[in-house]
């Protein structure tokens, strides 16, 4: 045996799996074809998680002690349609831009003082087997050839992946892509942020694949700037593409029309067919673009070749056994891959064709605040600010308000998270992203599933029953069910004839379609969890709709009284609490007295929530459910605190009316909505109704004994009047 | 991206089932009622101008073959037409389609989102019929519901795709259309607990023959084949939904094959380049061969058939079976 492991190529991918493993003592050769320092065509933006892991290796310190400071990048502007989206970081997070040829070197060098040996300039040109197993390569080193063996080999060849195992001709075309990238100076108007354009509008017009352009500020006055093609497409149109870009920035932004361009652009392949299945095979494993591993709508791919790199290396280390004669396990690795990744690429060979769709739907939608498109804008465009560590922050966001409660709900809380992910992934991966972030989305402040399983703990300590996490999975699925529904806009029809050509409207095609879907699925598991549990769900499921309808309805309402407000919110929101806490109680065996004073206390918590939340909006804050006044206003939605107004002070009323039915759209209108709210004491009076619903929901609780269990309930109330800061 | 308009009611053959049809309005009306007045009306916007009634029909024929409740099959009919309409008010709203069954959509009167949220109202008071009459039946139901919405992504997810196979095309009729064929043959058959060999052909049946339905409104539907559908000529090619008879056209080759492959897979076609499509169709033997693979497949529901005693409610089946032979002659 040569090594432990060796590791085929020593970009990002690479040289991240020989570090740790090189740190798990374990013994690495790490080969590439070239000499390093090597360029690589690349755009050189790393987003935040990317920055962190090179931090965890130390790489962060090396590149700062010997390129002294680095150009940290704040977010990401996207112009789609004529019009700008801006991404930012948050929670003090930022991204980075660093030229691959000292980015590449740093890791390698991490690699090698870590005790990883490299040996450059040495190509693999095949793979050697011994019945279907992998047990090393055949390298080529100044025209000779040497046989290394090892037990493991990682294959990190980036997307010339294709000449050491050969593509299945189903995926030939599918997944693969080109990008062109140049070097611009003469710009003004550069900020810390990076920007996409996309579409890039082809001389050749549609039928083409999908296209996106990039102007990455490497100074206050030059760019690295590129443009991607998500599939085949000419080389000769691929220059043309890149030509109009360049030309489109120069005529149509004043910051750009001193623009030049440096030196020739480069073009190199990109890979999105990521398959987390084909990423393990006896000896083997496969990371970073090697894998396909780059997002089609972005570009990016050195963060999860760092990211893959990393799990590669501990599938091996756990699995990996000195002096074992049989190859080691390490479907592990697909596993990790497969959480780690849940339809952040999509999977199997029709990921090309929904990419395409996902493409259409992100166009269509770019204007829309609708939440499933706020949803998955973020989840394409800016996936790093939808980490794990978020979902995990917004869980520890809950669990921490229970305390003692919590490591025991932390478990159950993540069985009800695989249900769900499971229940989606397989027939539509990218549905399992939206389903993961939907969790950490202020629209879902707190997870109905923390109400299954604390309204079951109340009545039977303990684990809880599996029909509960399906139950809880139902619900929590449900709800993203009716985040999609609502997802559904009124297009104008003014019966232009011309209008008959239009397009689809991919926007409510895929609400309806996401919305069915995800609807389907909660019903099939509330099946799953028994007749009581659909009998529940059903209804719960019309109640609630009914009061949404009710809600459209009275839209720019001025004469909805805050009673008939009430009684909508008693049908729409309050359904919405009181349901998880019926089926926690039902499934945990709870008594019809039981089960009554926990759906109270549901259906409170959830009137106290909502009325909280309208008094926040009243006052200017935004509110854990993303909305604003503003927004509020716009859509005709009228809460307590504007009612009260309203309908209880003539003088401050009549002023309110006349502001708000011509729709109150500037600062300034608002600041006037918020004062006249204010001495009205519209806010109070949402707030005052508020703690006596919260009055309510305790008194409910009274039912039963004292005990932590109705202890983390009760905060629970307590945190829903007093809301923290919304989570960052 | 809707199903059949099929046929008169002059296919069924049984009386009883006929009769029992009749019952069907005072739960339907019972169950689209609500306490708001306007989504009283909208809910029951369809339910009120009729229709064929087709699934209920089919899962009282499929439960002729044991014993049953007649409240029970009542209110599983009830709930198939209601998931049926459910499904129109979001087709509706997908297809900006304004007019149904002779009037206006529900879109068309009250908005998009009023129609989609009574399609979901409907849904929901459908499930809890289903849920009504026990687990199994609740829960092959949902499954079924939930083949459909997975066909219907499949289908978006192909929409421009001119290479997508003959049968991947067919795996998604089967679960958008035919599911809906197939469930109310599958529930009679349940809830009347028929012999396993009556279920097992009243399934078969039931898939067949939604996929001859669907294959053969798709060939009429062409354009210049003198039916109207209710969508504008063309919608279907422009927004990417390939037909079979399209499917195999583009496959056929020669220089019509190579002009449609020129023509297609794009979102930018002209009133000229779809009406050009549908020329090449129609100049090739497309359109009348997946018109014979519909009457294969409504053979094979009518040879399913065979295995059930015979008498009227069988009797309608074939009716109906043989319905979609003749007009796909
Ligand atoms: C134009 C362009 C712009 C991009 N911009 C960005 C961006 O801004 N941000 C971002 O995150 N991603 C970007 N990407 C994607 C990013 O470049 C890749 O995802 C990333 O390089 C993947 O790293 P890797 O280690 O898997 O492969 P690579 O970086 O490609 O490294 C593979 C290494 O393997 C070596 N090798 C290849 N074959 C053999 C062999 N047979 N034997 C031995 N050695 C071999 C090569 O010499 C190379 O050093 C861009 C891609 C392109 C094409």
């Amino acid at each position: 045996m040569d090594a432990d492991v060796i590791v085929v190529g020593a970009g990002p991918a690479g040289a991240t799996t020989a570090y740790w493993l090189a740190r798990y003592g374990r013994r690495v050769l790490l080969l590439d074809r070239q000499q390093f320092p090597r360029p690589k065509t690349c755009g050189n933006a790393l987003g935040p998680s990317a920055v962190s892991l090179l931090q965890e290796m130390g790489v962060l310190h090396r590149l700062q002690n010997e390129n002294g400071d680095l150009r940290h990048i704040r977010g990401m502007r996207v112009r789609m349609h004529q019009r700008w989206r801006t991404f930012t970081h948050e929670g003090g997070r930022s991204g980075l831009l660093v030229p691959r040829i000292i980015l590449d070197e740093a890791i390698r060098q991490q690699a090698g003082a870590a005790g990883a040996a490299m040996l450059p300039r040495t190509r693999a040109v095949r793979l050697l087997r011994d019945n279907g197993t992998v047990v090393g390569v055949e390298a080529s080193r100044a025209g000779r050839r040497t046989r290394l063996q090892a037990p493991v080999v990682v294959v990190a060849c980036g997307a010339a992946v294709d000449a050491l195992i050969p593509a299945a001709s189903d995926h030939a075309a599918a997944g693969r892509g080109q990008a062109v990238r140049g070097h611009l100076s003469g710009l003004t108007g550069l900020t810390d942020m990076l920007e996409i354009y996309t579409p890039v509008t082809s001389p050749y017009g549609c039928g083409l694949p999908p296209s996106y352009g990039w102007v990455f500020p490497t100074g206050s006055s030059t760019a690295n700037a590129g443009v991607g093609v998500l599939g085949p497409y000419p080389g000769s149109h691929l220059t043309t593409l890149w030509d109009t870009f360049v030309r489109t920035l120069r005529d149509t932004d004043p910051r750009f029309t001193g623009l030049r361009q440096e030196g020739s652009p480069q073009s190199a392949p990109m890979r999105f067919d990521f398959v987390p299945e084909r990423c393990a095979a006896p000896g083997l494993l496969l990371v970073g673009d090697a894998a396909g591993m780059t997002s089609p709508f972005t570009g990016q791919g050195i963060g999860p070749a760092m990211e893959s790199g990393r799990l590669a290396a501990l599938t091996i280390h756990a699995r990996l056994r000195p002096g074992e004669p049989s190859a080691p396990d390490l479907s592990d690795y697909i596993r990790s891959l497969k959480s780690s990744y849940v339809g952040h690429f999509e999977d199997g060979n029709r990921s090309a064709r929904r990419h395409l769709l996902v493409w259409r739907t992100l166009h269509s939608t770019f204007d829309s605040e609708r939440p499933l498109f706020t949803l998955g804008r973020q989840a394409l465009l800016f996936p790093d600010s939808f980490d794990e560590a978020r979902v995990t922050r917004v869980l520890d966001d809950a669990t921490g308000i229970l305390a003692d409660k919590s490591p025991r709900l932390r478990t159950d809380l993540l069985a009800v998270s695989e249900v769900l992910l499971n229940a989606v992934r397989t027939d539509w991966p990218f549905l399992g992203r939206i389903t993961a972030m939907g969790r950490s989305m202020p629209t879902i402040p707190l997870r109905p599933a923390l109400f299954v399983l604390l309204a079951g703990q109340l009545i039977a300590p303990g684990r809880a029953p599996d029909s509960a996490v399906l139950a809880a999975a139902s619900v929590e699925l449900g709800y993203l069910a009716a985040l999609a529904g609502l997802s559904v806009v009124e297009e104008s029809r003014d019966g232009d004839p011309k209008h008959d050509g239009r397009l689809a409207n991919w926007g409510n095609m895929l609400a309806l379609m996401v919305g069915d879907f995800l609807l389907g699925k909660a019903n099939e598991l509330a099946a799953q969890a028994g007749t009581a549990v659909s009998q529940m769900f059903s209804q719960s499921l019309a109640t609630a709709t009914e009061g949404q309808i009710r809600h459209v309805r009275h839209a720019h309402d001025l004469h909805l009284t805050k009673a008939e407000h009430t009684a909508i919110l008693t049908q729409q929101t309050a359904t919405l609490f009181a349901l998880p806490c019926k089926l926690g109680a039902l499934l945990a065996g709870a008594t019809t007295a039981e089960a009554a004073a926990l759906e109270a206390y549901g259906r409170h918590l959830g009137l106290a929530f909502q009325l909280t939340e309208e008094a926040r909006s009243a006052t200017g804050q935004p509110t854990r459910l993303g909305t604003t006044l503003a927004s509020d206003l716009a859509s005709g939605i009228f809460g307590i605190p504007v009612l009260h107004v309203l309908h209880h002070n003539s003088k401050l009323g009549t002023r309110l009316k006349s502001l708000i039915v011509r729709c109150p759209g500037t600062n300034q209108d608002i600041r006037t909505v918020i004062r006249l709210v204010k001495e009205g004491h519209g806010d109070t009076t949402a707030r005052t109704l508020a703690s006596q619903y919260a009055e309510q929901a305790r008194a409910a609780l009274r039912h039963f004994t004292p005990g932590p269990d109705r202890h983390a309930m009760e905060r629970l109330l307590d945190h829903t009047l007093r809301p923290s800061r919304p989570l960052s | 991206m809707t199903t059949s308009r099929t046929t008169g009611e002059d296919w069924l053959a049984c009386a009883r089932t006929r009769a029992a049809l009749t019952g069907l309005d005072s739960i339907l009306r019972e169950a689209t009622a609500a306490d708001d007045a306007l989504l009283r009306m909208m809910a029951g916007h369809l339910v009120q101008r009729g229709g064929k009634r087709l699934r209920p029909a089919l899962l009282l024929l499929s439960a002729s073959y044991g014993s049953y409740q007649w409240t029970r099959l009542l209110r599983a009919a009830a709930a198939l037409e209601l998931v049926h309409i459910a499904s129109l008010y979001h087709d509706d709203v997908m297809d900006r389609a304004s007019t149904r069954r002779h009037g206006q959509s529900v879109n068309a009167c009250w908005g998009n989102e009023l129609a989609a949220l009574t399609g979901t109202y409907l849904f929901a008071r459908a499930n809890s019929l289903l849920v009504s009459l026990g687990n199994e039946p609740h829960h092959v139901a949902a499954r079924a519901f939930l083949e459909l919405c997975t066909g219907q992504l499949q289908e978006v997810e192909n929409v421009y795709n001119t290479d997508l196979t003959e049968a991947a095309h067919l795996e998604i009729l089967a679960r958008k259309t035919a599911t809906l064929f197939e469930l109310p043959c599958v529930l009679g058959a349940l809830l009347s607990k028929a012999p396993r060999r009556c279920a097992t052909a009243l399934q078969a049946y039931g898939q067949h023959l939604g996929l001859a339905f669907q294959l053969t409104d798709d060939v009429l539907d062409l354009p210049g084949r003198g039916r109207r559908s209710g969508k504008p000529a063309g919608t279907d090619v422009r927004e990417g939904v390939y037909c079979l008879a399209v499917l195999r056209a583009v496959r056929t080759g020669g220089a019509v094959a190579v002009r449609l492959k020129d023509l297609l897979g794009r979102e930018d076609m002209t009133v000229e380049q779809v009406a050009e499509v549908y020329r090449l169709v129609e100049s090739t033997d497309a359109g009348s061969a997946v018109l014979e693979v519909a009457r294969s497949y409504a053979m094979r529901a009518l040879e399913a058939l065979q295995v059930l005693p015979e008498g009227p409610p069988r009797q309608s089946m074939e009716n109906l079976a043989r319905h979609v032979l003749i007009r796909s002659s």
